[in-house]
């Protein structure tokens, strides 16, 4: 007998799986033009995380649950994640590494989907930075802009945009991430305040620090350029390791763009995004606290007054 | 000022199913017999003033008050008393009276007129119809000062269409009744429909004629006919955590309260509703019955699917589809707050872990936050569920419908609810 059904009678269509579904398909476009652009080396690279995730992930619930069954998706999210923000020379004994790391030691370690602290794709691929940087060698960096003059490169904003700088195999077309961005927005999986305020909180960091004398930042280069656009969007709209909070997202992401934007111009690692993300995520549950709505009814200015006549 | 309150869900027509429900008219239905409970919600005992074997008129009184300020109970068909012996109903089994239709539909005369119009009223046996069934004179008889009546037609539970109709094909009465409550407070009426409901809201402003009773159109958003959600989205005022409405100077009453008003001062007791019946994949009617109609006469006509059908994917609920209550014994009777007899095919899904989206955050008409005071709940922490005020859930159960978890978090929430209410009892700080 199953238990009896409780109002509401109805509930929305969509699940965790859906969601998750609808993620991996915003990320298909990065993942075709990854392929396209990289070729074999990209597949296996792709390949190699979904697996490895997948087994630490049911290798992981067994252990903790006791049950052996396929994921809930999120996991194979990881692994996308993981694999797009990589280099496409990346060895794969490395790739394997970070993606035991990102499910086992980030994930199930804190408790499973809903519970980890920090994004395990970010937090994976930091792991490499700092334990095997010499992994991630050839990653010859889009961010190399940074030191260049807005002169030299000038010519280079279209091929950024479409991609066809040297960087992580899913980070380097613009348009497709913005593509993919579109999708996750109409879908409702993210909600505006995410990109739009880490959008804002970048370019004007970018734009009032970023030249020689304040108020010349090159916003274009450094927005098209790096994986900033690509966490914009799929990394720092992870549900978890987000604010719950409407506005507490929407500080979230913006902190996360300046953070960003602080890092590259000023930090050791030429990539910012990634440390910017894993500060952030340790802000959280305080953005959260301090952005907790005020419940109905407990206005100072209604009230009070009148409540212990 | 915009009209909103926070959070809220819209549903769209393919889940409510309004686009249907709303379009059809209202019919009569003849029951082979009523039961008529003597109880009525925070009202006093009822003793029934009847013999078995005793033939009644309809419109004649059954049951009669202890207290002066009691609701009287009346019959709405003619017949002979059956049975009074306890019955089951919605609420427990309390001593009902049985009377068997003889389908002559015999008039009483009109009750005397009282000699105050709370007394009237009283004796017609109005009690809000909105749902919790409160005694309409005695919210109406408050020492705090009343600025605005709001009559609530919103009806924002999905399917349910009856008040719907009811502003639709008879806007007079809703009209009179709104005036002669908001009358009794001295203050003005408006009344409130979401902007689904164009032809009710046509009728309605037709009938207005004083400056006393206006109509206000509210963009379509559950739960909108939440009594505090109402009083938000047209006021601004928010209730105080543990005070009543009458502490803004506000009064909600449904619609077809008012309409049972204005009925009671033209001399007719409460004895019919408006209820709608149907599924989603059945086809909706609106159905006006007499109090006390069994629940299975109504589902043998209106609900024909086969008995294995509905009791395996199918189940019958009595309200709406998201604040209903499960159908468990066909035998009970409809009563003066049954909105609606709804088919629905509930998803059965396992919970899944909270995966921190924040929809039960965004779409919660209290501010409040279900995923944690789900998981403060789950694990008995009582305190925790105090600090983050789960006293203010409504139960409207918005949580568990956005949840993609599919987590029970209205039923927790609701728990969280009374253990702190229990706990804090009396003082709110």
């Amino acid at each position: 007998m199953t238990a009896q059904p409780n109002a509401p009678y109805i509930r929305a269509f969509h699940t965790t799986e859906s969601v998750m579904r609808t993620v991996c398909l915003a990320a298909v476009p990065l993942i075709i033009s990854a392929i396209w652009r990289f070729g074999i080396e990209a597949v296996w690279v792709l390949l190699t995380a979904t697996v490895t995730c997948s087994v630490t992930d049911m290798v992981c619930r067994a252990l903790r649950v006791g049950e052996f069954r396929l994921g809930d998706g999120s996991e194979i999210v990881t692994a996308i994640l993981l694999a797009l923000s990589l280099p496409s020379h990346m060895p794969l004994w490395a790739v394997a590494l970070s993606g035991v790391f990102a499910i086992g030691v980030v994930k199930e370690w804190f408790g499973g989907i809903g519970r980890n602290l920090f994004n395990p794709a970010m937090a994976a691929r930091a792991f490499l930075t700092v334990v095997f940087p010499a992994t991630l060698r050839d990653y010859t960096l889009p961010d190399a802009v940074t030191t260049a003059t807005p002169l030299e490169i000038g010519g280079d904003r279209l091929s950024m945009l479409f991609g066809q700088e040297n960087g992580s195999i899913g980070e380097t077309s613009a348009l497709l991430i913005l593509f993919g961005g579109a999708i996750l927005l109409t879908s409702g999986v993210v909600k505006w305040r995410v990109p739009v305020c880490g959008f804002v909180g970048f370019i004007l960091t970018v734009w009032v620090f970023g030249g020689d004398i304040p108020f010349t930042g090159a916003v274009i280069e450094q927005l098209l350029s790096g994986g900033f656009l690509f966490a914009l969007f799929f990394m720092i709209t992870d549900y978890t390791t987000k604010p719950v909070t409407p506005w507490g997202e929407g500080i979230y992401a913006a902190l996360f763009g300046i953070l960003t934007a602080i890092l590259r111009l000023y930090g050791r690692y030429p990539e910012g995004a990634c440390f910017a993300i894993l500060t952030v995520n340790v802000l959280t549950p305080l953005i959260e606290y301090i952005t907790t709505p005020r419940v109905y009814g407990t206005r100072k200015r209604y009230g009070e007054r009148r409540m212990r006549s | 000022m915009m009209a909103h309150f926070h959070g809220g869900l819209s549903f769209g027509e393919r889940i409510d199913g309004k686009h249907k429900s709303h379009l059809a008219p209202i019919q009569d239905f003849e029951p082979s017999c009523v039961i008529l409970p003597m109880e009525s919600p925070f009202s006093g005992s009822i003793h029934p003033i009847v013999s078995v074997g005793q033939r009644v008129l309809a419109g004649q009184a059954i049951g009669r008050p202890e207290s002066p300020d009691g609701i009287w109970i009346h019959t709405g068909v003619s017949g002979t008393v059956r049975e009074i012996a306890p019955y089951p109903t919605a609420t427990g089994t309390p001593v009902c009276v049985t009377i068997e239709n003889d389908g002559q539909n015999e008039q009483a005369p009109p009750l005397e007129v009282g000699s105050t119009m709370f007394d009237t009223i009283n004796r017609a046996g109005v009690i809000g119809m909105g749902g919790a069934g409160f005694p309409t004179a005695r919210k109406y008889q408050t020492d705090a000062a009343i600025h605005t009546v709001l009559i609530n037609g919103c009806e924002c539970e999905p399917y349910l269409a009856c008040d719907c109709r009811l502003m639709w094909q008879y806007p007079e009465r809703v009209i009179a009744g709104a005036s002669q409550l908001a009358k009794s407070v001295g203050a003005t009426a408006i009344v409130c429909v979401e902007d689904n409901k164009t032809d009710a809201v046509k009728r309605l402003k037709q009938e207005t004629h004083d400056g006393n009773v206006t109509v206000r159109v509210l963009p379509t958003r559950y739960p909108q006919g939440g009594e505090r959600q109402l009083i938000e989205a047209v006021t601004g005022y928010q209730v105080p955590r543990g005070g009543l409405p009458a502490d803004v100077g506000v009064l909600v009453s449904n619609v077809a309260t008012a309409a049972a008003v204005a009925d009671a001062m033209l001399g007719k007791p409460v004895t019919h509703r408006l209820i709608t019946v149907g599924g989603v994949e059945l086809e909706p009617v609106n159905l006006r019955v007499p109090i006390g109609t069994p629940v299975h006469e109504l589902i043998n006509r209106y609900l024909p699917l086969p008995e294995t059908v509905r009791d395996d994917a199918q189940v019958t609920v009595l309200g709406g589809p998201m604040t209903g209550l499960l159908l468990t014994d066909r035998r009970i009777p409809v009563t003066k707050t049954t909105q609606g007899l709804v088919v629905v095919s509930p998803t059965t899904r396992d919970e899944t872990p909270c995966i921190r989206c924040g929809g039960c955050v965004r779409v919660c008409p209290a501010s409040l936050m279900p995923f944690a005071i789900d998981d403060a709940e789950r694990h008995g922490q009582i305190d925790r569920c105090v600090t983050l005020k789960a006293d203010q859930c409504i139960a409207c159960r918005c949580c568990s419908y956005i949840c993609p978890a599919k987590r029970d978090l209205a039923i927790h929430t609701m728990a969280a609810r009374f253990a702190v209410q229990r706990h804090v009892k009396g003082d709110h700080r």
